[in-house]
């Protein structure tokens, strides 16, 4: 019997956002954040471990902090999701520290954080000693949902999404339907990584990171720069946004997810997954065309092959919408990207207005089209982030501007 | 949302497909390497879909996902061919550790050939999103594709996330798999985490346990439709991952679906309460699977299967068993199976 073709995702409602927040290289809060976004300032940094390799990153300053319980040995992206997630909630007006929420769901998109990532334990093992057991006791105690379940005391659901560079998009979408299903009243959704030696060495290894700054969609640029960092948004059922009286800082509109089926590495030339699920996304945000977008957070990692494929998306689909590319200001932050883009979105919706993209100079004519480069305004209430990933995963969420 | 389950199969340490898992259930598993690994799982079926040229430079775990999927759809009557034509095709695969054998041989390139000279290939097999990648490439399924690593709890986790998909629209059918392997490094570390269990006097039943059966490796995938679709090997009636601060050792109140009856079997997996084991009905198979974190969806293809007791026992009475699994931290995965076959 041939099953049922359902077209497309009908038509979805709305989820509000009620909280964020956001740590990175280009701050260690949202507001931060947003201000060095909008002075274009760019912080690179020398890896903070031994390598052969000559590529800089984007670290973190937040060294040291706790994630809450000091006798558990937390990984490093734990501790960056903790502070995040503190953030998000606080904005919301809630705390880490109150009584644990009834029903408080974690969607946690990480790449390094659910990696078997204990080089040191794993180089003194194969040369015949006997190390310490620290690396595998942090491993086995920092699957990044799990932990942050733990940490804030949560009933769940749980969810760690490693769906590598469009992981953090993905935990959004994911549970966005959560709460519009009623799996709970409050999730916090976004993405972790810390940068790790062996994520360097293997995108090192993959000739893919820049000597420099990375520099996304302009002519001269030379590959990605990794860096390292988390985000989240606070989703909350309209039931809860009444009872508290919260106002929705903005929406998840609709979210859309497709593999290109194509290469393990490398993107599809004409962007046929990332075309599906803008139409996923779209059907599930009520949105006839582009006309209704007020701008596009593009991945934009400044790798040859990725921004030519958005480049020739953009062009085929959306010529006039204009759009933004924030890894130079952040680096490629890995399954914490797309949910710190998804937030800059937000903040850029509600600012009316998109700073220039950090790190872009001067067009490249195979892409024929230029991200922002001086402050733009924003015109309309919806914004699309996009995500592409390792495997040929496109994610896209169309994000809506808050209440006033 | 009920969730039928169209296609069905399972490979491992054990043997392949659910009859020689039903025949595990009566003789535990050995372990098969000096390290005290289970068996590896036999993947050479492969070749009876796809041509060796095209598997050459797939690692074991890739080959795992790849043969259970293929098995799944020819359990429910369809040729990848047929798959691609539905055009509304989700691939969710859930991994305890994820593909650990690329992961290791990234290192080891690194140490044999020095950071400059590492291997390209191993690292990009080891992100974790490759194996389900390769899958939906594989087949030319070009549609949502997520892969959940969460430990023990991956399973339930990646369920609620098919279900999701499947509920909103999103596609129509579902390719779920759960895969993990064990390479040797994996044996060895938990040899050490064993050893220190044993000096501070700990031996539970938990994933460190001295009690556990040997460390297994395998895959389960299963075809899952939307409730107005048929589901031939039967339906997952309800799916939950909860953290409960406060729960009773009685099954039917380990968990809140409402429609749960005190006979109805429950099986058992993860970080098994001691108390648990002896409660009716509580049925705990890992010895036929081995210790591996997707425990929970063996258990699952018994419940499909109507295994409601260990081979021998009676016979179920009801046609619904409920699979939990205990996970680190108090999280408890939760999936309750009608099967087909009662």
């Amino acid at each position: 019997m041939k099953p049922t073709k359902p077209d497309l995702p009908p038509l979805a409602a709305p989820v509000g956002v009620i909280g964020l927040g956001a740590v990175s290289a280009a701050g260690n809060c949202l507001a931060d954040t947003l201000d060095t976004l909008e002075q274009g300032r760019i912080r690179l940094s020398p890896p903070p471990f031994a390598t052969a390799h000559p590529f800089p990153v984007f670290l973190c300053s937040l060294a040291e902090q706790t994630a809450g319980d000091d006798s558990i040995p937390f990984s490093r992206t734990v501790r960056l999701a903790v502070q995040a997630a503190r953030e998000a909630l606080n904005d919301a007006g809630l705390s880490a520290d109150d009584p644990p929420e009834p029903r408080l769901g974690i969607a946690v998109g990480t790449s390094v954080g659910a990696s078997l990532d204990f080089y040191d334990f794993y180089t003194e093992t194969v040369r015949g000693l006997q190390p310490a057991l620290d690396e595998i006791d942090t491993y086995l105690a920092s699957n990044p949902a799990l932990a942050l379940g733990r940490l804030l005391n949560c009933r769940g659901p749980f969810l760690t999404v490693t769906n590598a560079c469009s992981s953090g998009t993905d935990a959004v979408g994911m549970a966005a339907e959560w709460i519009r299903s009623g799996l709970c009243d409050l999730a916090l959704a976004g993405g972790a990584d810390a940068l790790s030696s062996i994520t360097y060495a293997g995108f090192s290894s993959l000739r893919l990171p820049s000597p420099n700054a990375c520099r996304p969609f302009d002519a001269s640029r030379d590959g990605l720069s990794l860096g390292e960092g988390a985000g989240f948004l606070l989703l909350a059922s309209d039931e809860i946004r009444r009872e508290r009286m919260i106002r929705a800082k903005g929406f998840v509109l609709g979210y859309g997810t497709a593999t290109d089926a194509y290469h393990v590495t490398a993107p599809h030339p004409d962007g046929a997954g990332l075309d599906a699920a803008t139409r996923q996304a779209f059907s599930q945000a009520g949105l006839a065309g582009w006309d209704d977008v007020a701008f596009i957070n593009a991945h934009g990692t400044a790798t040859q092959a990725n921004d030519a494929a958005e480049g020739v998306f953009f062009k085929r689909h959306c010529p006039d919408v204009p759009f933004i590319a924030t890894k130079g200001a952040t680096g490629h932050t890995l399954g914490a990207a797309g949910a710190l883009e998804a937030i800059f979105t937000l903040a850029h919706l509600k600012a009316r207005r998109l700073p220039a993209s950090p790190g872009f100079r001067d067009p490249d004519p195979r892409i024929g089209l230029a991200p922002t480069r001086e402050p733009t305004p924003v015109r309309g209430r919806a914004a699309v982030s996009q995500s592409l990933a390792f495997g040929g995963n496109n994610s896209v969420l169309v994000l809506g501007m808050g209440e006033a | 949302m009920n969730v039928t389950v169209q296609g069905m199969a399972c490979f491992g340490s054990f043997g392949n497909g659910s009859a020689a898992l039903r025949t595990a259930l009566a003789s535990p598993l050995q372990a098969a390497h000096p390290d005290g690994r289970a068996a590896t799982a036999d993947v050479s079926l492969l070749k009876d879909f796809l041509p060796a040229r095209s598997l050459r430079q797939m690692d074991h775990f890739t080959r795992m996902a790849l043969l259970g999927a293929l098995l799944a759809l020819d359990d429910a009557g369809l040729s990848p061919g047929e798959a691609v034509a539905d055009g509304q095709f989700g691939i969710v695969l859930a991994t305890g550790y994820g593909p650990a054998t690329p992961t290791f041989s990234f290192l080891d390139s690194m140490l044999e050939h020095g950071e400059l000279l590492a291997s390209p290939l191993a690292f990009s097999h080891s992100v974790h999103n490759i194996p389900a990648a390769s899958v939906a490439m594989k087949l030319g399924l070009a549609g949502p594709c997520a892969t959940v690593c969460q430990f023990e709890s991956s399973v339930a986790a990646g369920l609620t996330t098919a279900r999701s998909w499947l509920a909103e629209g999103r596609v129509s059918r579902i390719l779920f798999g759960a895969v993990d392997e064990c390479p040797p490094f994996l044996a060895l570390a938990r040899q050490r985490l064993l050893e220190r269990a044993k000096d501070r006097g700990r031996t539970g039943t938990g994933a460190g346990s001295l009690s556990q059966p040997p460390l297994a490796e395998g895959a389960v995938f299963l075809l899952l439709g939307r409730q107005d679709t048929p589901g031939r090997r039967g339906a997952l009636e309800h799916i939950a991952l909860t953290r409960e601060r406060e729960t009773t050792l009685r099954p039917a109140a380990l968990f809140r679906s409402g429609s749960e009856r005190d006979d109805q079997p429950v099986f058992v997996s993860g970080r098994i309460p001691r108390d648990c084991l002896s409660l009716p009905g509580v049925v705990a198979a890992t010895a036929a699977y081995g210790n591996l974190p997707i425990a929970q969806a063996f258990d699952i293809v018994l419940a499909l299967d109507g295994c409601a007791q260990p081979a021998g026992g009676a016979a179920d009475v009801s046609n619904t068993a409920h699979c939990l699994c205990f996970c680190p931290g108090g999280v408890l995965g939760v999936v309750s199976v009608a099967s087909s076959t009662a």
